[in-house]
């Protein structure tokens, strides 16, 4: 195995990392976004506009 | 049904929302199939570069993530036109879930690209090269647009500032491309998209297009699901969203 594919192995694990980190922030986000709105629905049996973004 | 009513229905929170939950799982599981494939064909399967050695396998990586960085910012651009010229709001939520998409691809495309340049031209990074220098502004402007909007208290202005400044970034993504023509660099010229077709031996093209169908894929995808959390955000007032939660 050649001195190379330490630059490849490196790279592709930092990508993926990179990526399944991002997938996963992505995931959350809508997760949170979703039970906030069924919390507030809840609470007010109306959907109040939700000015906040993350 | 006219043009402008189908326009107007494609346009709508309400529409993208649907579309958008039903096309997301063919969307992911797709690009994965393709992505596993395309790697798996590039690492394993494709011969080593007679002159690069194995190092070149990064390619598999690098290129889509750069093709991606600048996509992802050309819908920021057209997004953020939409939203600025028409007052399309689909226009400005599109623009917001696009942004960190783009601007973690151009992160892959920087640090792939300095990893490789170690083993190639002995160094990671290089100041004063035009492509280099012009991916690295284009990380800015992703960046510069993320923190406008979310550091200007109004939504509305927000959107507005903020797509003046993807509009006139846009101006980076030409100069991104033809950078390599137009100035001495170090790194290569382009190997796809050039007069005479690809210089790419086929054995190592096909897994590369493979490769850039499968990362095009998980972008629609990664964009499609940020969008639909955008609309739940943006739209959390609306008739048609009470209806869905209800359900």
């Amino acid at each position: 195995m050649s001195n190379y594919w330490l630059y490849v192995i490196v790279s592709y694990t930092i990508s993926a990392s990179i990526l399944i980190i991002f997938v996963w922030i992505s995931y959350s986000q809508r997760a949170r976004a979703w039970q906030e709105l069924k919390k507030l629905e809840t609470k007010t049996g109306i959907i109040p506009k939700i000015n906040k973004y993350d | 049904m006219n043009i402008i009513k189908l326009f107007h229905q494609f346009i709508s929170p309400r529409f993208v929302y649907w579309l958008s939950n039903v096309i997301i799982p063919y969307v992911f599981v797709l690009a994965l199939i393709l992505i596993a494939f395309g790697l798996y064909q590039g690492i394993f399967i494709a011969p080593p570069d007679y002159l690069q050695g194995d190092a070149y396998r990064i390619i598999y990586i690098h290129v889509p993530a750069a093709y991606l960085s600048l996509l992802g910012y050309v819908i920021l651009a057209v997004s953020s036109f939409l939203g600025f010229v028409w007052h399309i709001k689909i226009g400005y939520y599109a623009a917001r879930s696009v942004a960190g998409i783009g601007a973690i691809f151009t992160v892959i495309a920087l640090l792939t690209g300095a990893i490789w340049g170690k083993p190639m031209w002995g160094t990671y990074w290089q100041w004063t090269d035009p492509r280099m220098m012009s991916e690295l502004f284009l990380l800015f402007l992703y960046l510069g647009y993320m923190a406008l909007i979310v550091n200007i208290r109004n939504i509305d202005q927000a959107d507005r500032v903020g797509s003046i400044l993807a509009m006139i970034g846009l101006i980076n993504v030409p100069i991104i491309h033809y950078s390599v023509e137009w100035w001495s660099s170090i790194h290569q010229g382009p190997s796809i998209m050039r007069e005479g077709g690809p210089s790419i031996a086929p054995e190592m093209l096909y897994p590369l297009l493979t490769s850039i169908l499968g990362f095009t894929l998980l972008f629609i995808f990664l964009f499609l699901y940020r969008l639909n959390t955008m609309i739940l955000l943006r739209e959390s007032g609306a008739r048609w969203l009470k209806e869905i939660i209800d359900e």
